[in-house]
């Protein structure tokens, strides 16, 4: 896409070249992930994260969309359909909302890990600024997705921590208060809150998949950075994404999530807090209530 | 909390030194480990329960946050002088025929073309 040298797609079979000469998809992946990327030779492990974000956001949402099939979004039935129908009744229930529960957990340390990344090699550097941004506004979207997340499963943590979190906008001098009532639909959390953060948690995973697809696009017209920061002069400065990054992004991927693996499947609920399995109650704050 | 992140969207004009990698600027790299240091801490005091002493911690942390990408930043790339960049990126990780022919762990890497045989 970006330097001279990329190889071009070329279809073989027959098939490939009608299907290129109507709907050019497979160039479309061939020019972004297959060989016809170039990428720095000199790429280090901490460039692999950005497609491990990816990976973590595939996997919840499709562990989400499943959950959602089993969940009920109503004060009286939200934590039994989390905590006796998906967590017991379910088959394979409680392997879903382990591995989406420890996957947001995840998929924060992998995007802080490519944030920090970004920081320190200077990808916020001209000629991808925004690169950076729309990272920042993806970053934004997961913080906003995963807090509405967490108050789903109608726990006492979920509960009192949307009392406190959307409290933060009350700080707002004088529209603070008609903006925390506005957005939870009532003076405390609620059906009306419930609901609405239900309907946000699914829709928004999709916007940021498409902002993904914004953030790689603006990528892939300067090419990746790499760790000198040094700008590619010729082709000897780079390898085709595809076999070389696809194995050494796949082969990080597999190691990484070995761990999620067995933080999911042997301590799954080291992340989270016990109080949220107690039913929400309006009347008894918990003694810490700190959101993860 | 906002502004935490809203500062980020500015930070390719905080930061105007040409060289890219922290690798190559000395000063700079110090900075980011505090900063990396700074973020685990608000991390921890944001997860632990309250008690006087963490809650100052964590205000003086926030400062300390903000005045690395307000203060610290500009002041680094107006006072530090980067190391030498390699030529490109082969030459950084190629290091010539002498290099590649040696056997392992006879060569030291140094950056630029050509590699030092190792006297044992």
């Amino acid at each position: 896409m970006s330097f001279s040298w990329a190889k071009p797609y070329e279809p073989k079979h027959s098939f490939m070249k009608w299907l290129d000469e109507r709907l050019p998809l497979p160039r479309l992946v061939y020019g972004a992930t297959g060989p016809g990327y170039p990428v720095p030779r000199n790429l280090n492990m901490w460039w692999n994260f950005g497609v491990l974000s990816a990976i973590f956001l595939g996997i919840q949402i499709i562990t989400g969309i499943v959950l959602a099939m089993h969940y009920y979004a109503t004060g009286d039935g939200a934590f039994n359909s989390v905590n006796q129908l998906i967590m017991r009744d379910v088959n394979g229930g409680w392997f879903l909302r382990y591995a989406h529960m420890n996957g947001a957990s995840f998929f924060f340390i992998v995007v802080y890990i490519h944030i920090f990344r970004g920081l320190f090699y200077g990808s916020y550097k001209a000629p991808r600024e925004l690169v950076w941004m729309l990272g920042l506004v993806i970053y934004l979207l997961m913080m906003a997705t995963a807090f509405m997340g967490y108050v789903l499963p109608w726990g006492q943590m979920s509960y009192w921590g949307a009392q406190v979190i959307t409290g933060f906008f009350s700080a707002f001098p004088v529209v603070g208060e008609p903006i925390r009532v506005w957005l939870l639909g009532g003076y405390a959390p609620d059906q009306a809150a419930l609901t609405r953060f239900f309907s946000l948690h699914y829709l928004l995973p999709f916007v940021i998949a498409g902002v993904v697809i914004l953030h790689i696009w603006a990528l892939h017209i300067p090419g990746s950075g790499n760790p000198t920061g040094v700008d590619v002069k010729s082709e000897k400065d780079t390898l085709p994404f595809h076999p070389f990054y696809t194995a050494k992004d796949g082969w990080f991927a597999a190691f990484f999530l070995l761990l999620y693996a067995m933080v999911t499947f042997f301590v799954p609920n080291y992340l989270g807090h016990p109080d949220n399995y107690i039913p929400a109650n309006a009347l008894a704050t918990p003694a810490h209530i700190v959101p993860e | 909390m906002f502004s935490s992140i809203l500062l980020l969207f500015f930070l390719p004009w905080l930061d105007k030194s040409p060289v890219r990698s922290g690798n190559y600027r000395p000063i700079f790299k110090r900075f980011f480990w505090l900063l990396v240091l700074d973020v685990l801490i608000l991390g921890f005091v944001g997860g632990a329960p309250i008690s006087p002493f963490r809650t100052a911690l964590g205000q003086i942390a926030a400062a300390y946050y903000f005045l690395h990408f307000l203060v610290i930043l500009p002041l680094i790339v107006k006072y530090e002088t980067p190391l030498p960049l390699p030529d490109s990126i082969s030459s950084s990780v190629l290091h010539g025929e002498a290099a590649e022919a040696a056997p392992a762990g006879q060569t030291t890497k140094r950056r630029g073309s050509s590699a030092v045989a190792v006297a044992r």
